[in-house]
């Protein structure tokens, strides 16, 4: 069946300017980069940036799924919930339990244990009558219809021995790459020993760093979201998703640099055409204001004439602006995406 | 009525066509894959599973690809830049006693951790700002299916690696031959300031380079499965 949702997509393009920072090192401890309209840019790798956001959205409390080997107690406490007395719900805790592991770990979400506590209430908690192929099936029907654990839906999983498990992810992160040349500087530094009786540095090294605006794009296919949620969890999913982008920023050198800068620009649109990240390939030249002003103008200049030259074919249902106008903040950018899901 | 031909014109700051990648090294071709571009297809037509049928419709049909880099200077064509080598490590840095931080560090098949704790380096490769032109053989009775799918994707379209979304639109049009397809990419590059650098065709030509390559896809799914074809490389630089 064809979802309502099908083709259609969030594309956020964001526009953040770091100071003196090194949001991401290689093998060699330098900033990141890549040559993009022949000039070195900065560059902040996808995965560097989608874990940090992936950590924010524990810390906002989504809901996730847990992985444990204490099945049965797990399962014993949703009897309990069920309103079963407690020996009993014990005992069906651990024949279910002994169904599905030998002590290795299960993943499992809150509502397939309520699902067996369910299950397990029809037979008033009698555990000879818990079949093992009820179960599976019961297994099967809620993992994959009702799986309650957002980060799962949102980044997808990969169980090489149970492939039909598998969940392809739903958001995708390009690379974030500077808008403008940038050179990779090194700082020089040297430490002294408090106990030294000799005049001169104890230590001295080197560290490499760079400053810059970065253009990070950011897609959120709701319609493979819609495949394993049903609308209200689609809604919470937009709002974590969206803070956990705002809040996120990538962990290293922040106990030395503190690159905490936050969004100061960004365009956000729901779609159901072919998505498109801005090449940013003529690199941007400072003007009075930095980067940043010069690189808003060519963002929006270039998505309205992509948008034009496109016509029907570019699919828009919602284009909204986030950083100029100060009425409108993340809490009202959020609500206003969650408009297209109803 | 010979099948028709698709253009696709495949644009990014980052591409990457896997290819013959073992454990940590995710390399990449310099030019698109065979299973690459019929996987971005069956991205766009939502086609998940094995495909084995519809697979087989697409085998024997012709690709050609020609490679499109940056113009530096006016009739001073910039050599292509060197491929990308991303440093990437996985499962550093998580607080292991929280349980759902220690889910991301990755285990061994037993999930007990693995020596030294898990953390795993890969490189990844990448090719820069490139932008290729794919004159891709089409079956007739798919032709429709597929055109409308490339402008309204069931899912996301990326350029061989998921991080990698297009910064222009992938489907440029239907004809009958791969040289009409290849002078509208023409007028493309010229637009975009960009000039041939090679071009790849299926089978064996006369070129400076041929070699087989094991990437015609039998079938996707879990359990990917491959032929291989000959291509010739005719460098036109």
């Amino acid at each position: 069946m064809k979802s309502f949702f099908e083709s259609m997509r969030i594309e956020y393009h964001i526009l953040q300017s770091f100071p003196v920072t090194c949001l991401n090192r290689d093998d060699v401890g330098a900033p990141k980069t890549a040559i993009i309209g022949g000039v070195t840019r900065a560059r902040v790798s996808s995965q560097c940036w989608k874990r940090q956001v992936r950590l924010t959205m524990a810390e906002l409390g989504v809901k996730l799924g847990t992985r444990t080997k204490k099945v049965a107690k797990y399962i014993a406490k949703a009897c309990l919930n069920a309103s079963a007395d407690e020996e009993a719900a014990l005992a069906c805790g651990e024949k279910i339990a002994k169904e599905f592991s030998d002590d290795t770990l299960l993943f499992f979400s809150d509502k397939e244990a309520e699902a067996f506590a369910e299950h397990a209430r029809k037979f008033d908690f009698q555990p000879d009558k818990i079949k093992a192929n009820d179960l599976k099936k019961i297994s099967k029907k809620v993992v994959n219809k009702n799986l309650d654990a957002l980060d799962i839906a949102l980044f997808g999983r990969m169980i090489a021995k149970a492939p039909e498990l598998n969940i392809e992810a739903a958001c995708s992160f390009s690379h974030a790459i500077s808008t403008h040349k940038v050179s990779n500087e090194v700082e020089f530094f040297t430490a002294v020993d408090d106990l030294q009786d000799e005049p001169g540095s104890a230590h001295m090294g080197s560290l490499e760093f760079n400053s810059a605006t970065y253009y990070r794009y950011i897609s959120l296919d709701l319609g493979q979201l819609a495949q394993t949620l049903d609308n209200e969890e689609l809604k919470k999913a937009v709002e974590v998703f969206t803070k956990a982008l705002y809040l996120a920023v990538p962990g290293a050198r922040q106990a030395t640099q503190s690159g905490a800068s936050p969004w100061e620009f960004a365009k956000v649109l729901v779609r159901k055409g072919q998505r498109l990240q801005i090449p940013f390939e003529t690199p941007i030249q400072p003007k009075s204001g930095g980067y940043l002003a010069p690189s808003i103008d060519y963002l929006k200049t270039y998505i309205d004439k992509k948008e034009k030259l496109s016509g029907s074919v570019y699919g828009k249902i919602g284009d909204y602006e986030w950083g100029e106008d100060e009425t409108f903040n993340l809490d009202n950018l959020i609500q206003s995406l969650q408009t297209h899901i109803s | 009525m010979p099948d028709p031909y698709i253009l696709l014109w495949l644009e990014a700051p980052l591409q990457a066509w896997g290819y013959d990648s073992k454990f940590g090294r995710r390399e990449t071709l310099d030019f698109p894959t065979k299973s690459g571009l019929l996987g971005l297809i069956f991205c766009a037509l939502g086609a998940g599973g094995q495909q084995k049928e519809r697979l087989a419709q697409f085998a024997d049909l012709d690709l050609q690809v020609v490679a499109y880099k940056r113009m530096a200077a006016e009739n001073n064509p910039a050599s292509g830049e060197p491929l990308l080598r991303d440093f990437h490590m996985v499962g550093s840095g998580y607080d292991i006693s929280d349980p759902w931080q220690n889910l991301l560090v990755p285990k061994k098949n037993d999930g007990t951790k693995a020596v030294g704790g898990g953390t795993k380096i890969t490189y990844r490769y990448y090719i820069q700002d490139m932008a290729f032109a794919a004159a891709t053989q089409v079956p007739s009775s798919e032709l429709k299916n597929v055109v409308n799918c490339l402008k309204q994707p069931v899912w996301e379209l990326y350029l061989g690696r998921k991080t990698c979304a297009p910064t222009e639109y992938i489907f440029q049009g239907e004809f009958s031959a791969a040289e009409d397809a290849f002078n509208m990419s023409d007028d493309l590059a010229r637009e975009k300031n960009r000039t041939p650098e090679f071009k790849v065709l299926q089978g064996e030509h006369d070129g400076d380079e041929i070699f087989t390559l094991d990437d015609v896809p039998l079938q996707f799914g879990p359990e990917k499965k491959y032929r291989d074809r000959r291509v010739t490389v005719i460098r036109m630089d």
